[in-house]
Protein backbone atom coordinates (compact mmCIF):
# COMPACT_ATOMS: atom_id res chain seq x y z
CA UNK A 1 0.00 0.00 0.00
CA UNK A 2 1.01 3.56 -0.45
CA UNK A 3 1.87 4.87 2.91
CA UNK A 4 3.67 7.91 1.48
CA UNK A 5 0.68 8.93 -0.59
CA UNK A 6 -1.64 8.24 2.36
CA UNK A 7 0.46 10.45 4.65
CA UNK A 8 0.39 13.21 2.05
CA UNK A 9 -3.43 13.00 2.11
CA UNK A 10 -3.30 13.01 5.91
CA UNK A 11 -1.21 16.16 6.00
CA UNK A 12 -3.58 17.90 3.57
CA UNK A 13 -6.57 17.03 5.75
CA UNK A 14 -4.69 18.12 8.90
CA UNK A 15 -3.76 21.44 7.30
CA UNK A 16 -7.39 22.01 6.28
CA UNK A 17 -8.54 21.33 9.84
CA UNK A 18 -5.97 23.75 11.21
CA UNK A 19 -7.18 26.43 8.83
CA UNK A 20 -10.86 25.76 9.63
CA UNK A 21 -10.16 26.11 13.33
CA UNK A 22 -7.70 28.98 12.99
CA UNK A 23 -5.21 26.79 14.75
CA UNK A 24 -1.47 26.90 15.05
CA UNK A 25 0.74 23.91 15.51
CA UNK A 26 -0.62 20.39 15.74
CA UNK A 27 0.35 18.44 18.84
CA UNK A 28 -1.33 15.05 18.42
CA UNK A 29 -2.77 13.04 15.53
CA UNK A 30 -4.70 9.77 15.82
CA UNK A 31 -5.14 7.62 12.73
CA UNK A 32 -7.01 4.32 12.61
CA UNK A 33 -6.25 1.65 10.07
CA UNK A 34 -8.44 -1.37 9.41
CA UNK A 35 -6.75 -4.77 9.14
CA UNK A 36 -8.25 -5.17 5.67
CA UNK A 37 -7.25 -1.72 4.49
CA UNK A 38 -3.82 -2.72 3.21
CA UNK A 39 -1.96 -0.06 5.22
CA UNK A 40 0.64 -0.79 7.90
CA UNK A 41 1.00 1.38 11.04
CA UNK A 42 4.81 1.28 11.15
CA UNK A 43 5.07 2.30 7.51
CA UNK A 44 2.63 5.15 8.06
CA UNK A 45 4.66 6.28 11.05
CA UNK A 46 7.93 6.22 9.06
CA UNK A 47 6.39 8.08 6.15
CA UNK A 48 5.05 10.66 8.59
CA UNK A 49 8.48 11.25 10.14
CA UNK A 50 9.78 11.86 6.66
CA UNK A 51 7.01 14.14 5.38
CA UNK A 52 6.00 16.23 8.41
CA UNK A 53 8.93 18.70 8.32
CA UNK A 54 7.93 22.20 7.36
CA UNK A 55 4.25 21.53 7.99
CA UNK A 56 1.97 22.50 10.87
CA UNK A 57 2.33 18.90 12.06
CA UNK A 58 6.10 19.08 12.42
CA UNK A 59 6.01 18.57 16.18
CA UNK A 60 2.95 16.38 16.33
CA UNK A 61 2.94 12.93 17.85
CA UNK A 62 1.28 10.53 15.44
CA UNK A 63 -0.44 7.46 16.85
CA UNK A 64 -1.68 4.79 14.45
CA UNK A 65 -4.01 2.14 15.81
CA UNK A 66 -5.02 -1.00 13.96
CA UNK A 67 -8.73 -1.74 14.02
CA UNK A 68 -9.73 -5.34 13.64
CA UNK A 69 -12.05 -6.04 10.74
CA UNK A 70 -15.54 -7.41 11.38
CA UNK A 71 -16.62 -10.22 9.10
CA UNK A 72 -19.91 -12.16 9.13
CA UNK A 73 -19.61 -15.83 8.21
CA UNK A 74 -21.92 -16.68 5.32
CA UNK A 75 -22.27 -20.25 6.53
CA UNK A 76 -22.99 -20.00 10.27
CA UNK A 77 -23.63 -16.28 10.75
CA UNK A 78 -20.89 -15.81 13.36
CA UNK A 79 -19.34 -12.38 13.44
CA UNK A 80 -15.60 -12.70 13.77
CA UNK A 81 -12.57 -10.41 13.88
CA UNK A 82 -9.70 -11.56 11.66
CA UNK A 83 -6.44 -9.96 12.72
CA UNK A 84 -4.99 -10.24 9.21
CA UNK A 85 -6.08 -11.35 5.75
CA UNK A 86 -7.01 -14.87 6.86
CA UNK A 87 -10.80 -14.85 6.67
CA UNK A 88 -11.43 -18.31 8.13
CA UNK A 89 -14.43 -18.43 10.47
CA UNK A 90 -13.23 -19.55 13.94
CA UNK A 91 -16.58 -21.19 14.55
CA UNK A 92 -17.23 -23.39 11.50
CA UNK A 93 -13.98 -23.10 9.51
CA UNK A 94 -15.68 -21.67 6.43
CA UNK A 95 -13.44 -19.26 4.56
CA UNK A 96 -14.63 -15.87 3.32
CA UNK A 97 -17.64 -13.92 4.48
CA UNK A 98 -19.29 -10.56 4.40
CA UNK A 99 -16.88 -7.81 5.39
CA UNK A 100 -18.79 -5.47 7.70
CA UNK A 101 -15.88 -3.16 8.48
CA UNK A 102 -12.08 -3.00 8.50
CA UNK A 103 -11.18 -1.52 5.16
CA UNK A 104 -10.88 2.09 6.06
CA UNK A 105 -7.90 4.30 6.84
CA UNK A 106 -8.97 7.44 8.61
CA UNK A 107 -7.93 10.40 10.68
CA UNK A 108 -10.00 10.03 13.84
CA UNK A 109 -8.95 13.08 15.76
CA UNK A 110 -6.22 15.64 16.21
CA UNK A 111 -5.15 18.13 18.83
CA UNK A 112 -3.91 21.59 17.94
CA UNK A 113 -2.93 24.79 19.65
CA UNK A 114 -5.41 27.60 19.24
CA UNK A 115 -3.97 31.06 19.64
CA UNK A 116 -6.45 33.04 21.71
CA UNK A 117 -6.76 36.67 20.70
CA UNK A 118 -6.37 39.39 23.34
CA UNK A 119 -9.75 41.06 23.89
CA UNK A 120 -9.95 44.69 22.87
CA UNK A 121 -12.27 47.06 24.65
CA UNK A 122 -15.81 47.05 23.38
CA UNK A 123 -15.77 43.36 22.54
CA UNK A 124 -17.91 41.01 24.49
CA UNK B 1 -1.75 32.38 25.61
CA UNK B 2 -2.40 29.17 23.77
CA UNK B 3 -5.11 26.65 24.46
CA UNK B 4 -5.09 23.13 23.14
CA UNK B 5 -8.17 21.92 21.36
CA UNK B 6 -9.09 18.42 20.29
CA UNK B 7 -10.97 18.10 17.01
CA UNK B 8 -12.80 14.93 16.01
CA UNK B 9 -12.24 14.50 12.27
CA UNK B 10 -13.32 11.00 11.12
CA UNK B 11 -12.00 11.65 7.64
CA UNK B 12 -10.86 8.90 5.34
CA UNK B 13 -7.42 9.38 3.87
CA UNK B 14 -8.67 8.15 0.52
CA UNK B 15 -11.49 10.69 0.57
CA UNK B 16 -9.85 13.02 -1.93
CA UNK B 17 -9.56 10.14 -4.40
CA UNK B 18 -13.16 9.07 -3.76
CA UNK B 19 -14.49 12.56 -4.47
CA UNK B 20 -12.75 12.72 -7.84
CA UNK B 21 -13.92 9.18 -8.62
CA UNK B 22 -17.54 10.16 -7.92
CA UNK B 23 -17.15 13.15 -10.19
CA UNK B 24 -15.83 10.91 -12.98
CA UNK B 25 -18.59 8.34 -12.53
CA UNK B 26 -21.27 11.03 -12.58
CA UNK B 27 -19.89 12.58 -15.75
CA UNK B 28 -19.69 9.24 -17.53
CA UNK B 29 -23.20 8.24 -16.39
CA UNK B 30 -24.70 11.50 -17.55
CA UNK B 31 -23.16 11.02 -20.97
CA UNK B 32 -24.25 7.36 -21.20
CA UNK B 33 -20.64 6.21 -21.41
CA UNK B 34 -19.51 3.00 -19.70
CA UNK B 35 -16.28 2.97 -17.70
CA UNK B 36 -14.66 -0.36 -16.86
CA UNK B 37 -11.57 -0.84 -14.65
CA UNK B 38 -9.58 -4.05 -15.13
CA UNK B 39 -7.32 -5.32 -12.36
CA UNK B 40 -4.93 -8.25 -12.51
CA UNK B 41 -1.42 -9.42 -11.77
CA UNK B 42 1.23 -8.63 -14.38
CA UNK B 43 0.97 -11.01 -17.32
CA UNK B 44 -2.53 -12.32 -16.60
CA UNK B 45 -3.70 -11.21 -20.02
CA UNK B 46 -5.40 -7.80 -19.73
CA UNK B 47 -4.00 -6.45 -22.98
CA UNK B 48 -4.61 -9.68 -24.90
CA UNK B 49 -8.17 -9.81 -23.61
CA UNK B 50 -8.82 -6.26 -24.78
CA UNK B 51 -7.18 -6.86 -28.17
CA UNK B 52 -9.61 -9.72 -28.75
CA UNK B 53 -12.66 -8.32 -27.01
CA UNK B 54 -12.85 -4.83 -28.51
CA UNK B 55 -13.50 -5.96 -32.12
CA UNK B 56 -16.48 -7.96 -30.78
CA UNK B 57 -18.18 -4.87 -29.44
CA UNK B 58 -19.67 -4.04 -32.82
CA UNK B 59 -20.53 -0.49 -33.71
CA UNK B 60 -19.90 0.91 -30.26
CA UNK B 61 -16.84 3.18 -30.11
CA UNK B 62 -14.30 1.90 -27.61
CA UNK B 63 -11.12 3.27 -26.13
CA UNK B 64 -8.57 2.00 -23.65
CA UNK B 65 -6.60 3.92 -21.03
CA UNK B 66 -3.53 1.84 -20.24
CA UNK B 67 -1.63 2.26 -16.99
CA UNK B 68 1.93 1.03 -16.58
CA UNK B 69 4.88 1.96 -14.45
CA UNK B 70 7.10 2.07 -17.50
CA UNK B 71 6.93 1.77 -21.31
CA UNK B 72 4.00 2.19 -23.66
CA UNK B 73 4.27 -1.35 -25.01
CA UNK B 74 0.66 -2.20 -24.17
CA UNK B 75 -0.68 0.91 -25.83
CA UNK B 76 1.29 0.04 -28.98
CA UNK B 77 0.00 -3.54 -28.92
CA UNK B 78 -3.55 -2.29 -28.70
CA UNK B 79 -3.08 0.28 -31.44
CA UNK B 80 -1.60 -2.36 -33.71
CA UNK B 81 -4.82 -4.35 -33.22
CA UNK B 82 -6.85 -1.35 -34.24
CA UNK B 83 -7.85 -0.35 -30.72
CA UNK B 84 -7.65 3.34 -29.80
CA UNK B 85 -5.52 3.63 -26.70
CA UNK B 86 -3.89 6.25 -24.53
CA UNK B 87 -1.02 5.41 -22.17
CA UNK B 88 -0.58 6.65 -18.61
CA UNK B 89 3.00 5.95 -17.51
CA UNK B 90 3.09 6.43 -13.75
CA UNK B 91 6.88 6.45 -13.45
CA UNK B 92 6.66 4.96 -9.98
CA UNK B 93 3.23 4.43 -8.42
CA UNK B 94 2.05 0.87 -8.90
CA UNK B 95 -1.61 1.77 -9.19
CA UNK B 96 -3.77 4.32 -10.94
CA UNK B 97 -5.62 7.00 -9.01
CA UNK B 98 -8.75 8.91 -9.93
CA UNK B 99 -6.94 12.20 -10.59
CA UNK B 100 -4.79 10.42 -13.23
CA UNK B 101 -7.91 9.20 -15.01
CA UNK B 102 -9.48 12.62 -14.89
CA UNK B 103 -6.41 14.22 -16.37
CA UNK B 104 -5.74 11.56 -19.01
CA UNK B 105 -9.29 11.26 -20.15
CA UNK B 106 -10.47 14.79 -20.24
CA UNK B 107 -7.82 16.04 -22.59
CA UNK B 108 -7.53 13.01 -24.79
CA UNK B 109 -8.91 11.70 -28.07
CA UNK B 110 -10.82 9.07 -26.03
CA UNK B 111 -13.26 11.69 -24.83
CA UNK B 112 -15.90 10.72 -27.35
CA UNK B 113 -15.79 6.95 -26.85
CA UNK B 114 -18.89 5.14 -25.64
CA UNK B 115 -17.08 2.44 -23.68
CA UNK B 116 -13.77 3.13 -22.00
CA UNK B 117 -11.69 0.35 -20.51
CA UNK B 118 -8.99 1.16 -18.00
CA UNK B 119 -6.21 -1.38 -18.07
CA UNK B 120 -4.82 -0.83 -14.57
CA UNK B 121 -1.18 -1.35 -13.61
CA UNK B 122 -0.48 -5.07 -13.15
CA UNK B 123 -0.95 -5.47 -9.40
CA UNK B 124 -3.67 -7.12 -7.28
CA UNK B 125 -2.84 -5.15 -4.12
CA UNK B 126 -3.01 -1.35 -4.32
CA UNK B 127 -5.37 -0.88 -7.27
CA UNK B 128 -8.10 -2.56 -5.21
CA UNK B 129 -8.17 0.42 -2.85
CA UNK B 130 -8.50 3.15 -5.46
CA UNK B 131 -11.88 3.92 -6.98
CA UNK B 132 -11.29 5.29 -10.47
CA UNK B 133 -14.92 6.26 -11.07
CA UNK B 134 -15.67 3.04 -12.91
CA UNK B 135 -19.15 1.53 -13.34
CA UNK B 136 -17.75 -1.97 -13.47
CA UNK B 137 -14.60 -3.35 -11.91
CA UNK B 138 -13.18 -6.56 -13.38
CA UNK B 139 -10.65 -8.79 -11.62
CA UNK B 140 -8.79 -10.97 -14.07
CA UNK B 141 -6.82 -14.02 -12.98
CA UNK B 142 -5.15 -16.46 -15.35
CA UNK B 143 -4.89 -20.24 -14.97
CA UNK B 144 -1.06 -20.36 -14.69
CA UNK B 145 -1.28 -18.15 -11.58
CA UNK B 146 -2.88 -20.89 -9.57
CA UNK B 147 -6.09 -21.04 -7.56
CA UNK B 148 -5.10 -19.03 -4.50
CA UNK B 149 -5.56 -15.48 -5.79
CA UNK B 150 -8.88 -14.82 -4.00
CA UNK B 151 -7.31 -15.94 -0.71
CA UNK B 152 -4.15 -13.91 -1.14
CA UNK B 153 -5.76 -10.77 -2.51
CA UNK B 154 -9.28 -10.70 -1.08
CA UNK B 155 -9.82 -6.98 -1.55
CA UNK B 156 -9.47 -7.18 -5.33
CA UNK B 157 -12.22 -9.83 -5.41
CA UNK B 158 -14.47 -8.17 -2.85
CA UNK B 159 -14.51 -4.88 -4.73
CA UNK B 160 -15.03 -6.30 -8.25
CA UNK B 161 -18.36 -7.06 -9.93
CA UNK B 162 -16.85 -9.33 -12.59
CA UNK B 163 -14.31 -12.15 -12.41
CA UNK B 164 -12.58 -13.26 -15.60
CA UNK B 165 -10.48 -16.42 -15.54
CA UNK B 166 -8.24 -16.27 -18.59
CA UNK B 167 -6.04 -18.76 -20.46
CA UNK B 168 -8.73 -21.41 -19.98
CA UNK B 169 -7.10 -23.45 -22.76
CA UNK B 170 -4.48 -24.42 -20.15
CA UNK B 171 -6.93 -25.74 -17.54
CA UNK B 172 -6.36 -29.40 -18.32
CA UNK B 173 -2.60 -29.20 -18.66
CA UNK B 174 -2.30 -27.35 -15.35
CA UNK B 175 -4.95 -29.42 -13.57
CA UNK B 176 -6.39 -26.05 -12.61
CA UNK B 177 -9.22 -26.25 -10.09
CA UNK B 178 -11.66 -23.86 -11.69
CA UNK B 179 -14.49 -24.65 -9.26
CA UNK B 180 -12.27 -23.77 -6.29
CA UNK B 181 -11.40 -20.33 -7.61
CA UNK B 182 -15.02 -19.53 -8.39
CA UNK B 183 -16.15 -20.85 -5.02
CA UNK B 184 -13.58 -18.76 -3.17
CA UNK B 185 -14.45 -15.63 -5.15
CA UNK B 186 -18.15 -16.18 -4.40
CA UNK B 187 -17.39 -16.70 -0.69
CA UNK B 188 -16.03 -13.18 -0.66
CA UNK B 189 -18.53 -11.73 -3.07
CA UNK B 190 -21.65 -13.80 -3.83
CA UNK B 191 -22.79 -11.40 -6.57
CA UNK B 192 -19.62 -11.59 -8.63
CA UNK B 193 -20.27 -12.59 -12.27
CA UNK B 194 -17.83 -15.11 -13.67
CA UNK B 195 -16.50 -15.53 -17.20
CA UNK B 196 -14.02 -18.19 -18.27
CA UNK B 197 -12.09 -17.06 -21.33
CA UNK B 198 -9.33 -17.94 -23.71
CA UNK B 199 -7.90 -15.57 -26.28
CA UNK B 200 -6.50 -18.65 -28.03
CA UNK B 201 -9.74 -20.58 -28.48
CA UNK B 202 -12.10 -17.64 -28.23
CA UNK B 203 -14.00 -19.22 -25.32
CA UNK B 204 -16.11 -16.82 -23.31
CA UNK B 205 -15.25 -13.71 -25.30
CA UNK B 206 -18.62 -13.36 -27.02
CA UNK B 207 -20.43 -13.69 -23.70
CA UNK B 208 -18.17 -11.09 -22.09
CA UNK B 209 -18.68 -8.70 -25.00
CA UNK B 210 -22.48 -9.15 -24.75
CA UNK B 211 -22.28 -8.46 -21.05
CA UNK B 212 -20.52 -5.12 -21.55
CA UNK B 213 -22.90 -4.11 -24.34
CA UNK B 214 -25.86 -4.93 -22.12
CA UNK B 215 -24.43 -2.82 -19.30
CA UNK B 216 -23.80 0.04 -21.67
CA UNK B 217 -27.42 -0.04 -22.80
CA UNK B 218 -28.70 -0.19 -19.23
CA UNK B 219 -26.60 2.85 -18.48
CA UNK B 220 -28.05 4.81 -21.34
CA UNK B 221 -31.60 4.01 -20.27
CA UNK B 222 -31.56 5.12 -16.69
CA UNK B 223 -28.19 6.76 -16.17
CA UNK B 224 -27.38 4.43 -13.30
CA UNK B 225 -25.92 0.99 -13.24
CA UNK B 226 -26.44 -1.95 -10.95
Amino acid sequence: MHEFSLVQSLLTIVQDKVKENRGGKVTKILVKVGTLSGAEPELLESAFQFLKDGTCAEEAILTVIKEKAQVKCRKCGTIYFPKDLDLTCPNCGNWGGEVLSGESIYLERLEMEILSQPKSSGEI
Amino acid sequence: MTERREIIALEGLLKANSLIAEEIRKEFSEKGKLLVNILSSPGAGKTTLLQNLVPMLGNVSVGVLVGDVATDRDRRRLESSGVDAVQITTGGPCHLEAHMIKQAFFDSPLRNKDILFIENVGNLVCPASYDLGEHIRVVLTSTPEGEDKPRKYPKAFITSQVLVISKSDLIRILSYDLEKVIEDARSLNPQIKTFVTSAKTGEGLKELASFFLKKKNELKKDKTIV
